[in-house]
C-alpha cells in the first residue's frame, strides 16, 4: 500500500483507548467495512478499557455520512460483562476474605 | 450468592428515588453506586433546584442526597453499598455481579432497576488528544468535589445547560471563560443561565464550532470558525483563540451497558442523546426484570430523574406483589409531574423522544 | 443482487467458507457467490481463540493441520494482504496430569514426528524453561511443538474474502439463504432473501447451522452448535510465548500479539444449541483454573468475556467431501472448535474436489456417511 498523504484527520482521534484516528476509520470504510462491528475488528477500535463507549458513536456518524443512511440505521455493537475491568484473582476469589 | 428482590444500579437521584420507593413497599432493596458517597450528578450541583416542591425546588442539589439515605438508612430492608461497582448483569440467570474492592460479589435479583445516568459525548476534532481537553463533567467534579481548578482561561465547547452552568462555575471559581462556541444558531439551554454568563462578559459565539487545539504537549490555545446551515465551516473564519483548557459540552449519552447486556430492545433517539432502551410507561424495558430510571432512559435532569426513578421503584415493586399505599395514585401523580416538566417549548423534543422510546399499552 | 447464477454458491462466511472461495477463484473457478447471513467472521471466526495447532492424535488431523501451518506461515504473502494476518509461531505447550495422558501424548509425539511435525517432550521442569510461571503441581509432563502458533481470526477472514474478491468472487452480506432447490438429486439453485441463485454446486460452510442449511437441501446433516466461552484481559508486556492447553482442566491460554490474554475452559453440560450469551459461571470457573495454572496470568483485568459457538459433529470432527444422495453438496463443517486453524488446506481441499473430483490429501474418512456406518473417528486431542 502507498504511503497516504498525511491530513487533518490523522491528528484527530477517534478511539483514545486504542489509539484509532478518523484517517483511518475512513480508510477502512474506503475499503469496504460498513459495520461498526467490522471496523473493530480491523482496526481494535472499541476494544480498549471503554469499550467503545466514548468511539462507536463517532464510528456511527462516520459511517452514516459515507453510506449515506440516517444514523439509527448503523448497527451497534453489543456490550458485554463486565462494564470496567476486573482483576481475575477478585473473580477468583469470589465473597471470600484473603 | 445473595438474594434480593430488587437491586438499584446507581445512586443519583434517580437510583436515590427508586430504592426509596422500593423500601417503602417492603421488598428487599439493594442499592448500590460505584462512588464513595451517593448523589451521582447531584454532588456537583451547586445551584438551587426550581420546579416543585415535591421535586425539592429551594434545595441545592448537593443536599439532597443526604434528604434520601436519611431515610434508606433506617429500613431494615434496604442495603446500601458504596464504591461497589456494578460488573454485570447476566440475564440467563438473572444474576449481578458487583466488584467491591478486592471481593467479586454475585447477588440473585428478581427484579434489576438500572439508573446508571449518562455520560459526555466525545467530539472529533484535531488534535482532541491533547492534555488539557476535559469533558464538562470532569471540569465541574474538579472544581465543585476537588477545589482544583482545571486551567486559567476556558474555551467552552457547547451551549447547553451543562455548558453554561459549568461556565458560571467556572467563573465563581475565578476561572477565566474566554469564549463559549456554540456549533447551532441558537443557545441550547435556558437563557437564564446563559444571561448569567453575558452580564459576566462572556462571548457566546452561535454558529460556531472547534476546529483545532493548538499546543504540544498541552493545551495552549484552539482554533474556532464559523459553521453555515449545513455544519460546514466558512473558510477564512477561522481565528484563534488563547486558552488552557478547552471544555466540551456536547451533550450526555445514556449509559445503557447493562441494558445491551440483558437483552433489551433498544432504540436509537437523538432527542434523548442515543441509544436508549424501549420502555413501557412504567419504565419496564422488554426484559421484564429490568427497569430503567433516569438520564439512563434518556438524558433530561435530576428533577426528572427523581420522578423516573419513583416510577420505577413503585412499578417494580408492585410486579413482585409489593404494594405501597396508594401506588395508583401515587403514579398518576408522578406522571403528571413529568409531563409538567416536560412541558413547555423546550420540553418539546424530549417529549418527542420519549413517545418514540415508549411501548403502550403492552404492546411489545 | 448482481448475479441470478453461479457455477458454485457457497453459504458461509467465516473463514471456511471464504478460504474455499479464494480457492475455488484461484483454480480458475471465478463464477462463484458467497452469501453471508452478517459480515464476514460475524460467527464463529470471529469469536474463536485462533490457535493453530499441528498436535493431534490422528494421523488425518495431523496431516491436515501441518498443511494448514505451511499455508499460514506464508499467508500474507500468498493472499497479497496488508496489514498482515499476524500469525505468530509461539508454540503450544500441552501439559499432561496423568499418567494416562501422558501415554497418549507420547503416542501422539510418536505419530506427529512420523508425519515431519517437530514435537519435544518436556519434563515438567523443561517446561518451566518455557513457561517459567507455570503451577506444575500434579502435572506428569508436557509436550510442545514451537511450529505451532497463533494468528488474527479477523485478517485472515478478511484476507481470504478480500483475495476472493479481487479474482471475482462475489460476496453477498446480509443475505441469508432461505431455500435450496434440488430436483432428482440434482442442485437447481440457492433461494436468498434477496433473491434466487441458479447453481448446480453448494458448498456448506455454514459453521454451527450447516445441519439447518443442508436441511434445506433435504441432507439430515448432524452439525449442531455448542456455546463456548472465552475472555480476553488487559494488554501487558510479552511474558508467555506459546500457547498453553491442559485437556484435563479442559482449558486454554495464549498471550496475543497485542499484549492480551485470551483464554476459555470448557463448561461441562453446556447444551446443544445457538446461545451466545455470556455466564458468570464461566467466568468464575475460568478465573479459578487460571489462578491455579498460570498464577500471575490471574493478576490481570478481564476487559470482556464472550461466547462464540463450536460446529459440533458427533465424533467431534470435521465433516469434508460431497454428500450423496444429492450430488455436488459439498460440506466443509462440524470442526468442533479446529475449524479456523484447518481453515487454510480445507479451502485447498474442497476447491479441489468441486473442479476436479479429487483431492491431494484423502479426506473420505471424513464424510458425512461415517455416522451411518458407525466409523466415527476418534481424535484424543480436543479442548473446550
Amino acid at each position: 500500500m502507498a504511503e497516504r498523504e498525511k491530513s487533518p484527520d490523522d491528528n484527530i482521534v477517534i478511539c483514545r483507548c486504542e489509539d484509532v484516528t478518523l484517517a483511518e476509520i475512513r480508510e477502512l470504510i474506503a475499503q469496504g467495512y460498513h459495520t461498526i462491528d467490522e471496523i473493530k475488528r480491523v482496526s481494535r477500535a472499541g476494544m480498549g478499557p471503554c469499550q467503545g463507549r466514548t468511539c462507536r458513536q463517532l464510528i456511527a456518524r462516520e459511517l452514516a455520512i459515507a453510506l449515506g443512511v440516517p444514523v439509527e440505521q448503523v448497527e451497534m455493537p453489543t456490550f458485554r460483562p463486565p462494564s470496567r475491568p476486573v482483576l481475575l484473582s477478585t473473580i477468583a476469589r469470589g465473597e471470600a476474605d484473603e | 450468592m445473595r438474594e434480593v428482590d430488587i437491586a438499584v444500579i446507581g445512586a443519583g437521584p434517580a437510583g436515590l428515588a427508586a430504592a426509596l420507593a422500593c423500601g417503602e413497599s417492603g421488598a428487599t432493596t439493594l442499592l448500590v453506586d460505584y462512588m464513595d458517597a451517593p448523589g451521582g450528578q447531584l454532588i456537583k450541583q451547586t445551584h438551587k433546584f426550581f420546579g416543585s416542591e415535591r421535586q425539592f425546588a429551594g434545595t441545592r442539589g448537593i443536599q439532597i442526597p443526604d434528604i434520601f439515605i436519611g431515610r434508606l438508612s433506617k429500613m431494615p430492608n434496604v442495603q446500601l453499598m458504596w464504591g461497589v461497582n456494578a460488573s454485570g448483569y447476566y440475564a440467563d440467570s438473572g444474576v449481578l455481579t458487583l466488584e467491591d474492592g478486592g471481593k467479586f460479589i454475585k447477588v440473585k435479583a428478581k427484579r434489576v432497576i438500572i439508573a446508571t445516568g449518562a455520560a459526555e459525548k466525545a467530539l472529533a476534532f484535531e488534535n482532541n488528544d491533547l492534555p488539557g481537553v476535559y469533558g464538562a463533567g470532569a471540569v465541574q467534579t474538579l472544581m465543585n468535589v476537588h477545589g482544583v481548578k482545571p486551567g486559567d482561561r476556558v474555551l467552552m465547547v457547547g451551549s447547553g445547560n451543562i455548558g453554561l452552568i459549568v461556565s458560571y462555575q467556572l467563573i465563581q471559581a475565578h476561572v477565566e471563560v474566554i469564549a463559549l462556541v456554540e456549533a447551532a444558531r441558537c443557545i441550547g439551554g435556558y437563557l437564564v443561565h446563559a444571561a448569567k454568563l453575558r452580564r459576566a462578559g462572556v462571548p457566546i459565539l452561535t454558529s460556531h464550532t472547534i476546529v483545532r487545539a493548538l499546543g504540544e504537549e498541552t493545551v495552549r490555545g484552539a482554533v474556532v470558525a464559523q459553521v453555515d446551515q449545513s455544519w460546514q465551516v466558512k473558510p477564512g473564519s477561522e481565528r484563534e483563540i488563547a486558552c488552557d483548557v478547552i471544555c466540551l459540552a456536547v451533550g450526555l449519552t445514556p449509559l445503557v451497558d447493562m441494558m445491551w447486556q440483558a437483552g433489551c430492545e433498544m432504540r436509537y433517539v437523538p432527542a434523548l442523546g442515543g441509544h436508549v432502551p424501549a420502555r413501557d410507561e412504567n419504565m419496564r424495558a422488554s426484559n421484564p426484570a429490568v427497569y430503567v430510571a433516569g438520564d439512563a432512559g434518556g438524558v433530561e435532569e435530576a428533577s426528572s430523574a427523581m420522578i423516573s426513578g419513583e416510577i420505577a421503584g413503585i412499578s417494580a415493586a408492585k410486579s413482585l406483589g409489593f404494594e405501597v399505599q396508594g401506588a395508583e395514585a401515587r403514579l398518576g401523580q408522578l406522571k403528571a409531574d413529568l409531563a409538567a416538566i416536560r412541558s413547555g417549548p423546550t420540553g418539546e423534543k424530549i417529549c418527542a423522544g420519549v413517545k418514540c422510546a415508549t411501548v403502550c399499552g403492552g404492546e411489545w | 443482487m448482481s448475479r441470478n447464477s453461479a457455477d458454485v454458491v457457497v453459504i458461509g462466511g467465516g473463514v471456511v467458507g471464504c478460504a474455499v472461495a479464494f480457492e475455488l477463484a484461484q483454480r480458475g473457478c471465478t463464477n462463484v457467490t458467497l452469501i453471508e447471513r452478517n459480515t464476514p467472521a460475524s460467527g464463529s471466526s470471529g469469536r474463536c481463540g485462533a490457535g493453530v495447532r499441528q498436535q493431534f492424535g490422528t494421523e488425518l488431523n495431523c496431516v491436515l493441520a501441518r498443511e494448514a501451518v505451511r499455508i499460514f506461515e506464508r499467508m500474507d504473502e500468498y493472499l497479497d494482504y496488508e496489514p498482515s494476518v499476524e500469525f505468530r509461531q509461539s508454540g503450544y505447550l500441552m501439559l499432561a496430569f496423568s499418567d494416562h495422558q501422558w501415554e497418549q501424548f507420547l503416542a501422539n509425539v510418536a505419530l506427529e514426528r512420523s508425519l515431519d511435525i517437530d514435537v519435544r517432550t518436556l519434563t515438567c521442569q523443561q517446561a518451566l524453561e518455557i513457561v517459567p510461571f507455570l503451577n506444575i503441581d500434579g502435572m506428569v509432563g508436557a509436550t510442545f511443538c514451537q511450529e505451532d502458533g497463533h494468528a488474527n481470526p479477523f485478517h485472515t477472514t478478511f484476507a481470504y474474502a478480500r483475495a476472493a474478491r479481487r479474482l471475482g468472487v462475489e460476496i453477498l452480506t446480509h443475505t441469508e439463504v432461505t431455500g435450496i432447490e434440488v430436483e432428482n438429486d440434482k442442485i437447481r439453485a440457492v433461494v436468498t432473501d434477496r433473491g434466487r441463485i441458479a447453481t448446480s454446486t453448494v458448498v456448506n460452510c455454514a459453521g454451527a447451522y450447516s445441519g439447518q442449511v443442508a436441511a434445506m437441501a433435504g441432507i439430515d446433516l448432524p452439525v449442531w452448535g455448542e456455546r463456548h466461552q472465552i475472555l480476553i484481559t488487559e494488554p501487558v508486556e510479552p511474558i508467555m510465548g506459546p500457547m498453553v492447553i491442559s485437556f484435563h482442566h479442559d482449558f486454554y491460554c495464549q498471550q496475543v500479539p497485542h499484549g492480551s490474554f485470551i483464554m476459555g475452559i470448557g463448561m461441562p453440560g453446556e447444551p446443544k444449541g445457538y446461545n451466545m450469551h455470556s455466564s458468570v459461571d464461566f467466568l468464575e470457573g475460568m478465573a479459578r483454573s487460571l489462578r491455579q495454572l498460570l498464577p500471575p496470568v490471574a493478576q490481570l483485568r478481564v476487559v470482556r468475556q464472550w461466547a462464540g459457538l463450536y460446529d459440533r459433529s458427533p465424533d467431534a470432527q470435521p465433516i469434508l467431501g460431497e454428500c450423496p444422495p444429492v450430488e455436488r453438496f459439498f460440506n466443509a463443517n462440524g470442526f468442533s472448535g479446529h475449524g479456523f486453524m484447518l481453515a487454510p488446506i480445507v479451502g485447498v481441499i474442497m476447491a479441489d474436489l468441486v473442479t476436479t473430483g479429487s483431492s491431494s490429501i484423502d479426506i473420505s474418512k471424513l464424510d458425512a456417511g461415517r455416522f451411518a456406518r458407525g466409523e466415527l473417528v476418534l481424535e484424543p486431542a480436543v479442548v473446550g
